[in-house]
């Protein structure tokens, strides 16, 4: 019995444990993405770049800050987010974005990755 | 305690961890290359192995028939689910993408597009063309023609409503030259303005968003299309040009380049015009016109 009960505690310890961490990853990629569209007015690379993933298909910031502002893209709203079911290190983040002022009906799935320590937007 | 400390971390450590796909036994015989395809009355299924240097991924696939007119389409690889049920008959269908190991959402990658693209290309090898092809073989084409094109920024879980007219809007008349579906322009073009898009550079209505396009399968350089320039043809596509006239690999055709089925549609048309325009297939700059062109892609007639 005081096994079992010790399993039960263990368990629910875990699941508690488990439940917090993603929801602390969720959070902090959130973050990071209302701290790049903030931060993108300024068009400065010094601020923007580290904010961005690198390697794979990721562009210089210059070129996808210069990007997002001939678009005019502007961040609306976060709706929420989910971890990656196939990638713990990667939060899906669904997001209403503007172009030249105009809301986009179909929210954006934003992509954040965590690279050495920190959460990083891939666009 | 200490004990207890471990188990708890370990436990944590098991049920936060990394999810893994398809895992292969060390050892363990790997799939031989190519598609296995089995079409039989209700059901259309097999496995793809993508080349060596796509990593020899192992595809399963299947389509059936579940009720009159519907089906059930699934794709599975790299620990991704793609699912479909497609009505057929009422236009309507549900399309989903979500991690096999926990059915969580994921997202498609360059990666898996790349899977996917190579299961179409073969798709399209081994089935009749068009309607030829039974009705599970052809439903499970069109849907994995479509994930072969889905951008990453648009949600995997969506519904997709056809309906001609409100839908999609067919253009069979402008895939015709000279007389024919297929072969040579032989000067006699047949051209429709503009496809069109909007992007960074500006909206619909900027010349350089717009191309004079000839449809059909009347061309093909290297596997990209021709553009005119100077009275010379190019092959290559021109990057936001004001109304460049263009031709090849199936302009206007539901899904990438020369696909088995031969629907061509407004939607589509403009969707090749963003796609072949300095934009990346997935760019996040043509999803307007992949969303819109989805329909047409599922539930378009064939024009031959």
């Amino acid at each position: 019995m005081g096994l079992a009960r010790a399993c039960g505690v263990l368990l629910a310890l875990a699941a508690l444990a488990c439940s917090s961490l993603e929801t602390r990853k969720k959070e902090e990629a959130q973050a990071t993405v209302r701290a790049f569209f903030t931060a993108l007015p300024t068009g400065d690379c010094k601020v923007l770049g580290p904010m961005l993933a690198t390697g794979g298909s990721a562009r210089p910031c210059e070129d996808t800050v210069r990007e997002l502002h001939e678009h005019g893209m502007e961040l609306v709203e976060v709706l929420d987010a989910v971890v990656d079911g196939r990638d713990p290190n990667a939060v899906l983040v669904r997001a209403k974005l503007a172009r030249d002022g105009a809301v986009r009906a179909e929210p954006f799935v934003l992509r954040v990755e965590r690279q050495d320590g920190e959460w990083k937007l891939r666009l | 305690m200490r004990k207890i400390l471990g188990a708890l971390a370990a436990v944590v450590l098991f049920a936060c961890g990394s999810p893994s796909g398809t895992s292969t036994e060390p050892g363990a015989a790997q799939p031989s290359e190519g598609l296995k395809l089995a079409v039989e009355p209700g059901t259309a299924q097999g496995t793809f192995v993508t080349e060596a240097s796509q990593g020899s991924t192992e595809v399963k696939f299947s389509s059936r028939e579940v009720e009159p007119g519907v089906y059930r389409l699934e794709v599975r690889f790299n620990g991704l689910t793609l699912t479909s049920l497609v009505d057929a008959e009422n236009g309507v269908s549900t399309m989903d993408g979500f991690a096999e190991a926990n059915g969580q959402d994921t997202q498609m990658m360059d990666p898996d597009r790349a899977v996917v693209a190579a299961l179409y290309a073969a798709l399209n090898a081994e089935l009749p063309s068009g309607d030829a092809a039974t009705p599970e073989a052809k439903y499970l084409r069109r849907a994995v023609g479509l994930w072969a094109e889905h951008p990453g920024t648009v949600q995997m879980q969506r519904t997709v409503m056809g309906e001609q007219g409100r839908g999609y809007t067919m253009l069979c008349s402008y895939a015709k030259c000279n007389g024919a579906w297929t072969g040579s322009c032989g000067g006699s073009y047949n051209w429709y303005s503009y496809a069109k898009h909007d992007c960074q550079h500006g909206g619909f209505d900027y010349t350089g968003n717009q191309q004079i396009a000839q449809l059909g399968n009347h061309a093909t350089c290297s596997g990209d299309e021709y553009y005119l320039s100077g009275g010379v043809w190019y092959c290559g596509e021109p990057d936001h040009w004001s109304r460049p006239k263009v031709q090849g690999i199936c302009f206007g055709r539901c899904g990438g380049g020369c696909g088995g089925d031969t629907q061509y549609t407004l939607d589509a048309t403009n969707h090749d015009g963003c796609v072949r325009n300095g934009h990346a297939l997935a760019s996040a700059y043509c999803d307007d016109q992949f969303t819109s062109a989805s329909d047409d892609e599922l539930f378009a007639p064939n024009c031959y």
